[in-house]
């Protein structure tokens, strides 16, 4: 059973069919959509986690005013992406959990402590900037829920990418010290950086890229990202942490050393030198606002008893 | 009978929108005259109705306004990046 209905599924979205949440899907496909969706619901809530601690220490109030903003939008993108999710029959709460015992995933750079000032720039310019790449190419995915809401996530991202750049620009026009901030943070972060696009695979690997959700690969991507800010990060004058990286000009792709993705392994299943605090951080949120969760559902109890109450009187 | 409102998705990755108000004894009713009344020539992918008496819009809308000035929030915010860049590389030349 299922196979034949499999079948033309896969026929389907190889002639560019969409999948909305109602529709009949194979497991595998929504097993795969969910995970990758709860993932990034996740990287959300815990991207929220290394900014929001240079929300005390921004330089001017302006910068404080738009980091605090930033905060709000990535706490608002985990929202809309867990509503998205849980359509796909995992409830919040279990997602929630999840995240918090540490059996659920989030991105690799979010494991990783923010040092500086200069973490913040390179954070808003260069991970958000890998962030719109690969999220730009799921604008193009199957399944149309989780588009339509990327649709303002990444309008969202792009301003956020431009709030990177404009720190990445102060602490380049800055003095010496500024500027060894931003290179300091850069050398910590590439292969962090280089790591986030994930090995590259052939593409019959990745399934989710068989069923059409995905739409480019992980080598692309990161082909797509070195392309655009490696020239950028050069032409401001600062380097670079790998001496092998370079773009092959008969081919028109980068060389570069390969990352260690046992590293990446490691990170990502709950060993980064962040993981613990930050995980510890959510699970205390999660914990001291159980009551309020609590309290809105019994409020919302007695409202509807009221109603009901109202209408058979 | 009663007020349904109907909204229409143009396409997959559009967001719903609102084209209009029917008035029907019933939801098959509804989506019916929904049909026939604003969809005879355009074929959206999602056509939905709603009664009016359960939607529930939010009175008091100054409190959509910003309030402060939130201008940070705004791509507008970040004109002339491409300058001051133009500018920095200029000046390391």
């Amino acid at each position: 059973m299922g196979d034949e209905r499999e079948e033309a599924f896969r026929a389907r979205v190889e002639r560019g069919h969409v999948v909305e949440a109602g529709d009949w899907m194979p497991e595998e496909y929504r097993r795969g959509v969910l995970k990758f969706l709860e993932m990034h619901a996740n990287s959300e809530i815990m991207g929220a986690l290394p900014e929001r601690e240079w929300i005390p220490r921004a330089p001017t109030l302006r910068r404080k005013m738009s980091l605090t903003a930033k905060v709000q939008d990535e706490v608002g993108h985990s929202q809309l992406l867990y509503s998205v999710a849980e359509d796909l029959g995992k409830s919040r709460e279990a997602m929630f959990e999840d995240l918090i015992a540490g059996k659920t995933k989030f991105h690799n750079v979010f494991h990783y402590p923010t040092q500086s000032w200069g973490d913040v720039a390179v954070i808003g310019w260069l991970i958000d900037g890998a962030a719109l790449v690969t999220q730009h190419a799921l604008l193009r995915s199957n399944y149309v829920p989780y588009v339509r809401v990327l649709k303002r996530i990444c309008a969202e991202e792009s301003l956020h990418l431009k709030h990177g750049e404009d720190i990445t620009l102060e602490l380049a026009a800055g003095t010496p010290a500024q500027r060894a901030l931003f290179q300091e943070a850069l050398n910590r972060w590439w292969e962090p950086i280089m790591h986030f696009f994930g090995p590259s695979y052939a593409p019959s690997n990745d399934a989710l890229l068989m069923w059409r959700f995905k739409t480019k690969a992980n080598e692309q991507l990161r082909q797509e990202f070195l392309d655009k800010y490696v020239p950028r990060i050069w032409s401001l004058g600062f380097t670079v942490p790998d001496p092998a990286l370079r773009k092959d000009e008969a081919t028109g792709r980068w060389v570069y050393t390969e990352p260690n993705w046992e590293t990446l392994k490691a990170v990502v299943s709950g060993h980064g030198p962040a993981t613990a605090r930050r995980l510890g951080l959510r699970r205390a949120s999660y914990e001291e606002h159980r009551w309020v969760r609590e309290a809105l559902v019994a409020a919302g109890n007695r409202r509807s008893a009221v109603e009901v109450g109202l209408a058979a009187s | 009978m009663a007020i349904y409102e109907v909204f229409e998705r143009k396409g997959p990755t559009e967001p719903i929108t609102h084209v209009g108000s029917v008035n029907a004894s019933d939801t098959d009713l509804a989506l019916v005259l929904a049909k026939e009344c604003f969809f005879r020539r355009e074929h959206p992918t999602d056509l939905w109705v709603v009664r009016r008496e359960d939607m529930h819009p939010l009175r008091e809308t100054d409190v959509l306004e910003p309030g402060t000035d939130k201008s940070y929030r705004s791509i507008e915010a970040y004109k002339g990046l491409a300058k001051k860049r133009e500018r920095i590389e200029a000046e390391l030349r």
